[in-house]
């Protein structure tokens, strides 16, 4: 059963431009909880824009969706009162992975260097920090997963 | 002649066949496609090596030449140019333009006299630099004023956080293993309306930036270029530039000949420009029409052999190499080549591709030994049973090897032909 519960927040983290467009800020929010962190979670960011997260409740994770008004998703998956163990993504663009992936970043971007699948699409593993990517400008999608904290019986299809 | 080598080429034959069929049930037609000779409005592309000393495998590739605007003589064609059917706009790296050539593209400004310079994002880094607009020519089809991206320009050597946040940097031949890109997908724009919004400005990806210094850039707004252009002013996103050709400007065919289940060395076919412009790019009637998503330029794949397995996101792409999908049962990879399936033997499969309007198009692969096909000659770059493995559920993509062998009629959203208004595809 999901526990499903909706609530508008607001971000600590913006990158906000000044330049003013419409009368309107441009604003890049950014997802707080990284991967491999117990931090607190993008829940506890505060309130800026129209982003909203969605918490869901599963037996053996949590998943705290932060949802952009351009539509990309950023989705972490905790254990309850534990770590982040995986990362998903998906929109019409890529995330600030640097923040999503923590302190994993530097993993995504040298598997990426390595790449030879197409700028379309990379599949990597670098010690415990497995990746997929793929997707083009319009449509992104991809998750980052720490292989030794994912929870037995839980599936590598629902990180997505 | 051996006999395995005879089973093999009929093999290939089989599992190029392009069968097709409606949602009551899909029917088979056998295959087998011809190459448009030369014209004016036909590229010569080619599966080759690439730009790089380690050859690039299934890697398209065709040459352009870009123009100073108005200019017949400040000119440079520049090959190893990718084909992209999954991207829209023509990117060069600034490092292969004549400094002469580069000095007389302008800069696109917008009315604050900030530069627009683009974050194109890819799923393995970014491509960071600015919009300049030329004329491009390839074969006899000419798009004029053309915004163009230039990657790793050195007076915008650094991108903005949000930009370098998505990975790493796309900008050096090495990396980005081309001179540089064509996309010609779909879309007319690599964007779309998502980034021109100014009244809401929130929906915005954030592809594009207004920079008043190199140091000093946030994200903008920017246009969709209006057709045809009446000599406005005003930055317009990276397009693909089909849509500035005078004719011709509703599609492209994506032509690969047919080659051995064992690989090939260096192939070329044909890059068509319009569907049902000219007697060499009509529609072939009896193909079904895949529309694709309006929005995402997707469509939902099935793959039909135990286990069945349902993808809701897929899409055809010359800019991926293989075909990658998450599936249990087909071995992976070991050493350096995990990116790619060794099954003992090839496998094949059947599978269905179906479109928003329900139309079902059978689709037959097969995945080959990846280890073996990649061994086995050092020449070989073309492949047409390569495959690999995707940790991300649902998700298909229909790389390179789905186009060796077809004829693939790709027509941009809003535009028409005889079958059908696209974006779709037809093969």
């Amino acid at each position: 059963m999901d526990l499903d519960r909706r609530h508008q927040l607001r971000l600590g983290l913006l990158s906000c431009s000044v330049a003013l467009l419409g009368g309107l800020l441009l604003c890049a929010p950014a997802a707080r909880a990284t991967l491999g962190s117990s931090a607190a979670s993008i829940a506890a960011d505060r309130d800026q824009l129209r982003a909203s997260v969605r918490v869901t409740s599963h037996a053996l994770y949590e998943v705290h969706e932060l949802m952009l008004p351009n539509g990309v998703s950023v989705r972490e998956y905790r254990v309850p009162d534990g770590i982040v163990f995986a990362i998903a993504w998906s929109g019409p663009a890529k995330p600030d992975l640097s923040q999503a992936l923590g302190a994993y970043f530097p993993g995504y971007v040298e598997a990426a260097k390595a790449n030879t699948d197409g700028h379309n699409h990379m599949s990597a593993r670098r010690a415990d920090l497995v990746m997929t990517s793929t997707g083009r400008m319009r449509d992104f999608a991809g998750h980052a997963y720490l292989a030794s904290a994912v929870p037995a019986g839980v599936s590598i299809d629902e990180l997505r | 002649m051996r006999l395995t080598n005879l089973f093999l080429a009929g093999a290939a034959v089989l599992l190029l066949c392009s069968c097709k069929g409606h949602s009551s049930g899909a029917t088979s037609a056998a295959g087998g496609n011809t190459i448009t000779g030369a014209a004016g409005n036909v590229a010569t592309i080619t599966v080759g090596a690439g730009p790089n000393a380690t050859p690039a495998i299934n890697a398209l590739y065709t040459s352009v030449t870009v123009c100073a605007p108005g200019s017949t003589t400040n000119c440079q064609k520049i090959d190893n140019v990718q084909v992209d059917t999954g991207t829209s706009g023509l990117r060069i790296l600034a490092s292969v333009l004549s400094p002469v050539l580069a000095a007389a593209l302008p800069l696109t400004v917008d009315g604050n006299n900030n530069t627009i310079v683009e974050c194109a994002q890819y799923a393995d880094g970014y491509a960071w630099g600015p919009v300049v607009t030329a004329d491009m020519t390839i074969s006899g089809e000419k798009a004029l004023s053309l915004p163009v991206q230039v990657i790793g320009s050195s007076a915008f050597p650094t991108a903005p956080t949000p930009c370098a946040g998505t990975g790493p940097a796309l900008d050096t031949i090495q990396t980005f293993g081309a001179n540089g890109t064509i996309g010609v997908s779909v879309f007319a724009q690599d964007c779309g309306s998502a980034c021109a919004l100014t009244l809401d400005p929130s929906i915005n990806p954030g592809f594009y930036y207004a920079c008043s210094s190199a140091a000093d850039c946030t994200v903008t707004t920017v246009p969709v270029a209006t057709l045809p252009l009446t000599g406005a002013t005003g930055p317009r996103q990276v397009s693909n530039p089909v849509i500035y050709f005078a004719t011709d400007n509703n599609g492209v065919i994506v032509e690969l000949p047919t080659i051995a289940a064992t690989g090939s060395g260096t192939i070329s076919g044909a890059l068509v420009f319009g569907v049902d412009t000219q007697t060499n790019n009509t529609s072939n009637t009896a193909d079904s029409v895949l529309t694709l998503n309006a929005t995402t330029g997707g469509v939902e794949t099935t793959l039909l052999t135990s286990p069945v397995v349902a993808y809701e996101k897929s899409f055809f792409d010359t800019g991926s190499n293989g075909l990658y999908f998450s599936y249990t049962g087909i071995t992976v990879c070991t050493t350096t080549l995990t990116q790619y399936y060794c099954p003992a033997s090839t496998l094949s499969y059947n599978s269905t591709v179906e479109s928003s309007s329900a139309t079902l198009i059978s689709i037959p692969f097969s995945v080959g030994n990846a280890q073996t096909l990649l061994s086995a000659s050092a020449t070989s770059v073309a492949f047409n049973n390569l495959a690999g493995p995707t940790t991300l559920a649902g998700r298909f993509t229909w790389g390179l090897p789905f186009f060796l062998g077809r004829n693939v009629y790709s027509v941009i959203e809003g535009k028409t032909t005889s079958l059908a208004i696209g974006p779709y595809l037809s093969f």
